[in-house]
């Protein structure tokens, strides 16, 4: 059982999940947990001997029913694949799965804001090699989305939308486009390789989308993640982060985007949040979004 | 959801139930969108959900 607390001072919940110290931690490929159940052995997560997608309650939650949820997203039964090398049915697939599980989610009671996410690479903390991504249904908004709300209020509008336009219109931090959704390294991106994949129409949630918008956003993810890992011929962590509207009040609000966060500043050498970072909240970034952008539209043209 | 007003419900969003509520049953089957939806409880009652290709519409 998690104990949530909230930090006056930052004004921000911290959420204790003492249970997850126990949690399963890179284990061999013959112990993951995710991967199908063999015939003749213990089962794992999943009792089949082939699955497509699965998705199931976290055993070490730090979110819990009745005080939200949390739940881990397995892409595929093929340990050694990844998101971006999924065949593109089955991140499209994955997409209708988001979708569903943002609809069931954020119908309970318990949860008021649904955020899907993968951590990639134990750069950023991955316990699990195998390729997987996580639901948390908080019980609250919590501050980051709740940031991008109160920024529709100071551009007088929906944030994202404002924001696209601007990126498009001055255009060399885009990556690509097409008729439904657009990539670009921010105007002032916190992250060296920080990138943007955002629905082209105002979309608040997957759920305002349809089959069309769900095939180009699992496209577009696909193509900015292959050309992450062509940008330094290695596999590329990051933090995947998909943000859209709340499903408690402003439900409806906010627009359907996802925020990669990379943590590589070169190929071997990291960007720590750090002194400035962490304690002032203010990220200091080694390099240009404008050469990031340049860089990336390279190894995306690489990675073909 | 804490002391906010309720807006008005609208038909594409999540319709929410009562805290504690789950859909969940033993092995229950649907289809959404593209795929086809099995949801079944394990031993300690944590919910699994597999999601497969759904078999083409009968014509």
């Amino acid at each position: 059982m998690s104990e949530l607390r909230f930090n006056e001072l930052r004004h921000e919940h911290v959420a204790y999940a003492i249970h997850r110290q126990e949690r399963t931690f890179l284990p061999s490929r013959e112990h993951c947990p995710l991967c199908p159940t063999k015939s003749g052995c213990p089962p794992t997560e999943i009792p089949r001997e082939t699955f497509e997608i699965a998705v199931f309650d976290n055993r070490f939650p730090a979110f819990e029913q009745p005080h939200g949820a949390a739940e881990v997203v397995v892409y595929t039964d093929a340990h050694d694949a990844s998101f971006g090398t999924l065949a593109p049915g089955r991140a499209e697939a994955l997409m209708w799965v988001w979708r569903h599980r943002y609809a069931e989610l954020g119908a309970r009671a318990d949860v008021d804001y649904v955020f899907i996410f993968e951590n990639r690479g134990v750069e950023v903390g991955v316990t699990l090699h195998h390729p997987h991504g996580q639901i948390y249904g908080y019980p609250f908004l919590p501050p980051v989305p709740a940031l991008e709300l109160a920024a529709d209020a100071r551009l007088d509008g929906c944030a994202p939308c404002t924001l696209l336009a601007r990126e498009l219109q001055d255009g060399r931090r885009v990556l690509f486009e097409s008729e439904r959704v657009v990539a670009y390294v921010p105007h002032a991106a916190r992250w060296p390789y920080e990138a943007h994949v955002v629905v082209r129409e105002h979309r608040p949630s997957l759920l305002d989308c349809d089959a069309e918008d769900l095939r180009a956003l699992a496209h577009g993810l696909q193509t900015l993640v292959r050309g992450y890992d062509a940008l330094f011929a290695r596999p590329f962590p990051y933090v995947m982060a998909v943000h859209q509207a709340p499903t408690a009040p402003p439900v409806g609000r906010g627009h359907l985007h996802v925020e990669l966060y990379p943590p590589l500043r070169t190929a071997k050498k990291l960007k720590y949040p750090a002194g400035s970072e962490q304690g002032a909240g203010t990220f200091i970034s080694d390099v240009l979004p404008e050469e990031s952008a340049a860089e990336l539209r390279e190894a995306i043209a690489r990675a073909g | 959801m804490v002391g906010k007003p309720a807006e008005p419900a609208r038909s594409d969003q999540p319709q929410r139930r009562g805290r504690g509520d789950t859909t969940e049953q033993d092995s229950e089957r649907e289809i959404v969108g593209p795929l086809e939806i099995e949801k079944l409880s394990k031993e300690d009652g944590r919910a699994l959900i597999l999601y497969s290709s759904a078999p083409p519409p009968r014509t």
